[in-house]
């Protein structure tokens, strides 16, 4: 065979497997392409208002002392920038319903101890608790299962502390588009299950996603460089609205009462 | 395909070396090639039009340097219309910056030119194999990022190399100590480059700032030293002796000096293909500074046609021109002053090129040099940074001088290297396992 014919042949045989490639990645395509589906009609209830009462005034933002923080990446970013120096954060990277209880964390002037231990040896007002985004890829009930276990266990720890169960922070539309397993609808199912958690006596549920979300209800990608953690200077946002939020709580509770 | 990914080594390589070695000689540059497409391939699948881009652009060379050869007439045209083709996909897509630029499109092309103009000056015959042809451009060690070979390199390998077992193992010994420079330090020190840009770099004490351009800096530095490793081990493990790409670049003493030990074989590549047909250094003090500007500002759009890589490479000319005109020769004479000043030159020149825009370059200059106080939100970012990344940010400064790989060579006993080997690769392959990978930052360009 001539070296001009040989030639012919190859560049035929690599044109022939971008012909093949061509068609596996049409036929790749469409297998991902979802089905359009008929709209379904379900039953599943609205969130809980964060706030059970409007009241004419707002109420002043509450101190953070006495208050323990309990949650993950994102409670830690809140430790370190949200400037609410008065509170103890008891936060790891990664931490989750499955290992917060082996975690061991240093708190000032207590040390370095576990979650059972630190609610032993103080006394909290008030607790904040986020987590869930870590637990996503494990078996969704199992997960709830052990958030509820795990607010139980603080409640019977600390019966005089009011519980704020966080909504987990969404990501954005980048991530929540391409992670089967972090996304946001994954996320807001999970926090439909700890909204339920909340009676609005001792136990109440704040979603902060409103501080952070674009009008698409994604983490907004201005405020994250990572498509998950809000970028620091985001966190005094958050900061001061929890105090606002637990202002009118405490003003609701007050009310209450009286 | 990422060549430290766990498909690559698990999948690709061991399949592809099983044809490659069982293959009789005759057969081999087929296997190579057929597997270099299958590489090509899968790591491209979403995008098809890619490797019709890539298999043109060889059938594009392969016929304009044989035509150049049999047309003389037209060779200026045929080498003109030619070096139009690769530059206007090169333009185009790196200009488009919505599009998903083709693997290695950067390398490709660059192969593909220097082999046009290297034909079209007589340099060596035309080859007319278009096996060969398609081999030299398309071989998988160095399709997608490099290094990047000039014809003559491989010519010979390509018609007839040998398959020595001794060759084999360095090969391999080669590869896997590029894996581990990816997965092991590359990757690590990425991390805290990853965390500042989480936390913003608005909001990064100046020490946390400074400590993380430097972590940029080696990452850029592993990241491309162990794939171009990865890729000469890979070669050598065909025979093939790839030219290296790096030379301890960071022991420099000026940007001058860096320049020739970094990514060596892009600088070669402009030096022979743009600033010595310009005139080089031969024609006067203006057309050499000239000439410099033109390569300096083709190097930065090669890397990119953002505002940043412009500006990237023109702040490198203007240094190089400094040190040709003021003080270079007395930062060469006196190593410590150099050392100095390449500890600073060298983190600051990353600083555009690691950022997305101009804007967030000047932040983060801002917090390098303390504008608005050295502590904006958090003071003891650094220290929490330092726990975690300090012993990369050490082994990076280590393995940036000539004494781990010293120590390397002088290990004679076959047995201990084995094993140290091993253990890399066994490391390597956990951290991939576990998830703590990175895709490669020059697949960019």
């Amino acid at each position: 065979m001539t070296l001009k014919k040989s030639n012919g042949i190859l560049i035929l045989l690599l044109f022939l497997v971008l012909l093949v490639t061509t068609t596996v990645s049409e036929f790749r395509k469409q297998l991902h392409e979802p089905a359009v589906e008929a709209p379904v009609q379900t039953d599943v209830p609205t969130l809980p208002e964060t706030m059970p009462m409007e009241t004419a005034e707002p109420a002043a933002p509450a101190s953070m002392e006495n208050t323990l923080f309990i949650g993950d990446s994102r409670t830690v970013g809140l430790s370190e920038y949200a400037k609410l120096d008065e509170a103890d954060f008891f936060s790891n990277v990664g931490m989750s319903v499955y290992n917060v209880g082996e975690a061991r964390v240093s708190i000032p002037e207590v040390g370095k101890v576990s979650l059972e231990e630190l609610l032993e040896g103080s006394s909290y007002d008030r607790i904040y608790l986020m987590l869930g985004i870590n637990e996503l890829g494990y078996p969704f009930r199992q997960t709830v299962a052990r958030y509820d276990e795990l607010v139980a266990s603080i409640r019977s720890a600390q019966p005089q502390a009011l519980i704020f169960l966080q909504a987990n922070l969404h990501v954005t539309k980048a991530r929540s588009d391409t992670d089967e397993i972090i996304n946001n609808p994954a996320i807001d199912r999970f926090n439909q299950e700890v909204s339920k958690l909340a009676d609005e006596k001792t136990v109440f549920y704040l979603d902060a996603n409103c501080i952070f979300d674009d009008p698409a209800g994604n983490l907004d990608e201005e405020k994250s460089d990572d498509d998950t953690h809000p970028l620091a200077r985001c966190y005094p946002a958050w900061g001061n609205w929890l105090a606002e939020q637990t202002g009118e709580v405490l003003a609701y509770l007050q009310g209450a009462i009286a | 395909m990422v060549f430290s990914s766990l498909p690559f080594l698990f999948v690709f390589l061991p399949v592809f070396f099983l044809f490659y070695y069982a293959a009789p000689r005759r057969l081999k540059n087929y296997v190579l090639l057929f597997g270099s497409v299958i590489f090509y391939a899968v790591g491209t699948m979403d995008h098809p039009e890619h490797l019709a881009l890539l298999l043109l652009a060889m059938v594009v060379d392969f016929y304009t340097a044989i035509g150049m050869e049999r047309f003389t007439r037209f060779r200026k045209f045929l080498f003109a219309a030619s070096l139009l083709y690769h530059l206007f996909w090169l333009v185009f897509y790196k200009s488009a910056h919505t599009m998903v630029l083709p693997a290695g499109i950067s390398f490709y092309s660059f192969q593909g030119i220097s082999y046009l103009a290297d034909v079209y000056r007589k340099k060596y015959p035309a080859e007319q194999s278009f096996l060969h042809l398609s081999c030299y451009i398309m071989m998988f060690p160095q399709l997608i990022a490099g290094p990047i070979v000039v014809y003559p390199q491989v010519c010979r390998a390509l018609h007839r190399r040998k398959h020595h077992p001794e060759q084999i193992m360095r090969g391999l010994g080669t590869f896997v100590f590029g894996l581990g420079m990816k997965v092991l330090l590359a990757n690590q020190l990425g991390g805290l480059w990853r965390d500042a840009k989480a936390i913003g770099f608005d909001s990064l004490s100046t020490p946390l700032a400074w400590m993380a351009i430097l972590a940029y800096s080696f990452q850029l530095y592993f990241d491309f030293f162990g794939y171009s490793l990865m890729a000469m081990g890979l070669g050598r493990m065909m025979g093939f002796r790839f030219p290296k790409n790096f030379d301890h670049p960071y022991l420099s003493l000026t940007m001058t000096e860096f320049w020739r030990r970094w990514h060596i074989t892009l600088g070669s590549w402009f030096r022979e293909y743009v600033y010595i047909p310009l005139g080089g250094s031969r024609a006067g003090k203006l057309c050499t500074f000239r000439n410099l500007l033109i390569v300096w500002t083709l190097t930065g759009l090669w890397h990119g046609f953002g505002l940043p890589f412009l500006l990237w490479g023109l702040s490198l000319f203007v240094l190089i021109a400094l040190e040709k005109l003021l003080y270079g020769k007395t930062l060469s004479r006196k190593a410590i002053l150099g050392h100095l000043y390449m500890l600073f030159c060298i983190p600051l020149s990353w600083v555009l090129f690691s950022c997305e825009s101009v804007s967030q370059a000047s932040v983060l200059f801002s917090r390098l040099f303390a504008v608005n106080g050295v502590f904006p939100s958090f003071s003891g970012d650094y220290i929490k940074y330092f726990g975690i990344y300090g012993k990369y940010l050490v082994l990076g400064f280590l393995f940036s001088t000539y004494l781990p790989y010293n120590l390397l060579k002088s290990i004679r006993n076959r047995y201990v290297l084995a094993a140290f080997l091993l253990l890399i690769y066994g490391a390597s392959v956990y951290c991939l396992w576990r998830g703590l990978n990175d895709p490669f930052l020059y697949f960019r360009f």
